[in-house]
């Protein structure tokens, strides 16, 4: 097809607007990985970090792995993570199909019920009395279940659900599936989106929690990445401050926070490139209707 | 098939979501089979003798106490980051609980929002016993545990105890005290300065310019260092001062006039307390400031350098004076010290100190600090059972006392696994043997003098490296420098102080770097009294030092 000059030059800005944000978004990403690579000797002496580093060390890394708790935090965070995002899926599904059913008896008793706690929290120390007397105290059970449904993630699921088309509940009903043979065998396989965007949404939350493990989980055998990587910098960044280092290799703070970073996005890079696909499809159908 | 497959996944779901969340196992017997190993390599050391010496002096305690207090000890420790095993595996946990009847468990504090943390576990009836705390004395914190109850004063328990009540002198009981009565212990600790002002002798040498010794003096140097070519390079490239953007570091250029910009220092005159931050003296520090910003002798970065940025403006040579502590010129192995990138940059770079500086208000470095540190306070979970508290103040009499066996083993830790000693008995080594970390956490105890701790401040501290020399007599010549008295620490923070505090700070950064003009001064002082409550926060101040006795 041939192209008007006027379409031609609404595609060239187009793509150079494009290619803007992209770097924009990439910029940020490269600035960490060069920074957390660069010899802090370089940096001081050429004034800033270089986007790509004329020198390379693992430097930062290294002192960051080093650190005797972190191969243990990884697999706490990954535990929470999973656990918890398999909880919080099975729970939001288990409530989002309900009260997308227009038949359901008290639908919006139960759906006031569910926005209450959105837009009015009970506050830190009740949830800590109520951890605390649970006896989940110092369990992985106090990060995840406190939070294992999401009312906004579950209005987005319910939403979905409401999205799918009648019909095929309705033939399914008199064919003579039951309520949990239709969700099962015909509401999820068609919601596959919205289940990978909700489970992204709910994973990284789980991955980046840090105030819930700080209050709940004191046994330092049991916390998560974020918990340790914030211990480590905090005491990275005193001691450089202090430069009380008692000959022990000195590493720039901002080179340890950049690889603290880097450690700590790392497992989501990984994951995302494979849920990517229903991610976008996923948030746009929640929103949809008709 | 595929029914079972998803049966499958279900059940393995299951069986990891039950597993993975079930407390991790405690560390086996092996870690103590390694420390085993660990001694038996140290033995070889040539140590048995003093190690027989030290088991025996070890167990030379006192009969075993009837009754095991459990005891939650919440610390804020610096040495967080080692792995913690079961408390039963820790040598020391297990002398305190055979000897003092206490079973502690510490909790140690998480790096942020640990205030957060307390309070939520206070506010839920799950306080801690003791409190061990990195706060500053008198500290806001504490005033307002003590005004809810929930510490207890200690003056008869503290009485009781032979050690404790004689280790602390009055003035240093007085950081403790709230309403007269004493609710806390620390260990005494000499406030030494670090900080000092600092010029670069060389370029003094090339311009013919003596060490300056007044604030007139440094802003002569300033403009030399400015527009003389102090590096003979043929180009202006280079200024006066530099600082980091907080005041927190330009101490030592502002205590000659009697304040500290960016902070509030309180300090008694004429038997009342002056708020610096909003004095005259104040004004007058910020007003030598902008003058020299004006001249064009400060480092025109300076209000945007952070820590790294201001190492950077050192390490490129831009600058001549600058405010730091003693070690900043340290040498060591690492590419990251700062000796290495200067002298890397350029081998003929002499940095210097320079004696307190004469200014408006006399010759001073900085401000006296505190002289106790690493507080415990009692919480009423102290007085839930009878004994308890008898109990905790015979492990405090102990652990405090550097003659006590309790202070030895919880500060060197066991002979031979953690240390050994030469002939005449000083310790010559340390190690931190894998799976020993609990022991870490009870250096929280170790006095703030302790020389085997601290590289610097100790000359006869055995891991003073000789090439070090030079850096302890930096160290001596910054703590031998005049400080200005003052009676900051002793007053509690009062609830209008961080909005104050906030408006004292952005103003005073306006005034300095000209956005706001120094003759509106009063007015800044006027909207502090008028919006800020500046008045209620110097009465309540009168009023607290008054009960101490500083005040008539």
């Amino acid at each position: 097809m041939r192209l008007s000059t006027g379409e031609r030059i609404f595609e060239t800005v187009n793509i150079a607007l494009l290619v803007l944000v992209a770097l924009s978004a990439l910029f940020p990403v490269l600035y960490v990985i060069s920074v957390s690579l660069t010899p802090v000797g370089v940096v001081s002496t050429t004034g800033g970090f270089p986007i790509i580093p004329r020198q390379i060390t693992f430097g930062a890394y290294t002192y960051v792995m080093r650190q005797g708790l972190i191969p243990r935090a990884y697999v706490n965070s990954l535990t929470i993570t999973t656990v918890g995002t398999i909880v919080n899926m099975i729970l939001t599904i288990l409530m989002a199909y309900p009260l997308s059913r227009k038949d359901l008896p008290a639908r919006n008793l139960f759906l006031v019920m569910v926005l209450i706690p959105m837009l009015f929290s009970g506050g830190l120390i009740p949830l800590f009395i109520l951890v605390k007397d649970l006896g989940l105290m110092n369990t992985y059970w106090s990060v995840i279940l406190p939070g294992a449904v999401s009312s906004y993630n579950l209005l987005i699921m319910k939403t979905f659900f409401e999205n799918l088309p009648d019909e095929i509940i309705e033939s399914a009903r008199l064919d003579g599936a039951s309520e949990y043979r239709i969700l099962w065998r015909i509401i999820l396989p068609l919601s596959k989106p919205v289940i990978a965007t909700l489970s992204l949404f709910y994973g990284v939350g789980h991955w980046n929690a840090f105030f819930q493990p700080m209050m709940f989980l004191t046994n330092r055998r049991m916390q998560p990445l974020q918990v340790i990587l914030r211990d480590i910098l905090t005491d990275a960044l005193a001691r450089e401050t202090a430069e009380i280092l008692e000959y022990e290799e000195m590493l720039p703070g901002q080179t340890l926070k950049m690889a603290a970073v880097m450690l700590s996005v790392i497992p989501l890079l990984i994951v995302y490139p494979f849920i990517q696909k229903y991610f976008t499809k996923g948030v746009l159908l929640g929103s949809v209707k008709g | 098939m595929k029914r079972s497959v998803s049966l499958f996944v279900a059940i393995a779901m299951l069986v990891l979501a039950v597993a993975s969340c079930a407390p991790p196992a405690p560390q086996t017997v092996e870690v103590v089979k390694e420390v085993t190993t660990v001694v038996e390599v140290e033995k070889e050391v040539e140590v048995e003798k003093v190690v027989e010496k030290e088991v025996e002096r070890v167990v030379e305690v006192t009969a075993a106490p009837q009754t095991v207090y459990e005891v939650t000890l919440w610390e804020h420790s610096p040495w967080t980051r080692a792995e913690v095993g079961a408390k039963e595996q820790d040598f020391v946990w297990e002398y305190i609980r055979d000897y003092y009847g206490l079973d502690i468990t510490i909790q140690p504090a998480p790096s942020a929002d640990a205030d957060a943390k307390l309070n939520a576990m206070i506010a839920a009836g799950d306080m801690p016993e003791i409190i061990q705390a990195y706060w500053g004395p008198s500290n806001a914190v504490s005033a307002e545990f003590v005004r809810q109850g929930v510490l207890v004063p200690i003056d008869d328990y503290v009485q009781a105890q032979d050690y404790l009540s004689e280790y602390l002198t009055e003035d240093e009981w007085v950081y403790l005290t709230y309403s007269g009565r004493k609710y806390g212990l620390a260990q005494p600790r000499p406030f030494s300065n670090w900080l000092t002002v600092w010029v670069r002798e060389d370029w003094l040498e090339n311009l013919g310019l003596p060490m300056p010794t007044t604030v007139d003096e440094l802003a002569a140097v300033a403009r030399a260092f400015t527009f003389d070519d102090p590096d003979g390079n043929g180009v202006n490239d280079t200024y006066g001062f530099t600082a980091q953007a907080n005041f927190g570091m330009m101490t030592s250029f502002f205590a000659p006039f009697g304040a500290n910009p960016g902070q509030n220092v309180m300090y008694i005159e004429n038997d009342d307390v002056v708020f610096s931050g909003f004095s005259n003296y104040a004004k007058e520090a910020i007003r030598w400031w902008k003058d020299q910003l004006d001249a064009g002798v400060v480092d025109p970065d300076w209000t945007v350098h952070n820590y790294d940025t201001w190492r950077e403006a050192v390490a490129q040579q831009r600058v001549g004076i600058i405010t730091a502590e003693f070690q900043f010129t340290r040498n060591c192995s690492s590419n990251a010290c700062l000796a290495e990138i200067i002298a890397t940059a350029n081998p003929d770079a002499q940095w210097e100190q320079v004696p307190a500086i004469e200014g408006p208000y006399g010759a001073w470095s900085a401000w006296e600090g505190t002289r106790v540190d690493t507080q415990a306070y009692f919480t009423r979970a102290c007085l839930d059972e009878p004994g308890k508290m008898d109990a905790i103040m015979r492990f405090f009499n102990d652990a405090m006392n550097p003659d006590s066996d309790l202070y030895h083993i919880m500060v060197y830790g066991q002979p031979g696994l953690m240390y050994r000693m030469d002939e005449t008995g000083r310790r010559t080594h340390r190690f931190s043997p894998q799976g020993v970390d609990w022991f870490s956490y009870w250096l929280v105890f170790r006095r703030g003098d302790e020389g085997y701790f601290y590289y610097y401040i100790n000359e006869a501290n055995p891991f003073l490296p000789q090439e070090e020399g030079k850096l302890l007599d930096r160290q001596v010549f910054s703590i031998s420098q005049p400080l200005i008295p003052h009676v900051t620490p002793l007053v509690a923070s009062h609830e209008l102080w961080p909005d104050l505090n906030a408006y004292m700070q952005e103003m005073h950064m306006k005034f300095a770097t000209g956005q706001e003009l120094i003759e509106n001064w009063d007015a800044f002082v006027d909207t502090a009294r008028r919006t800020y409550g500046l008045d209620e926060v110097m009465d309540d101040a009168r009023e607290q030092l008054r009960s101490i006795d500083l005040l008539p």
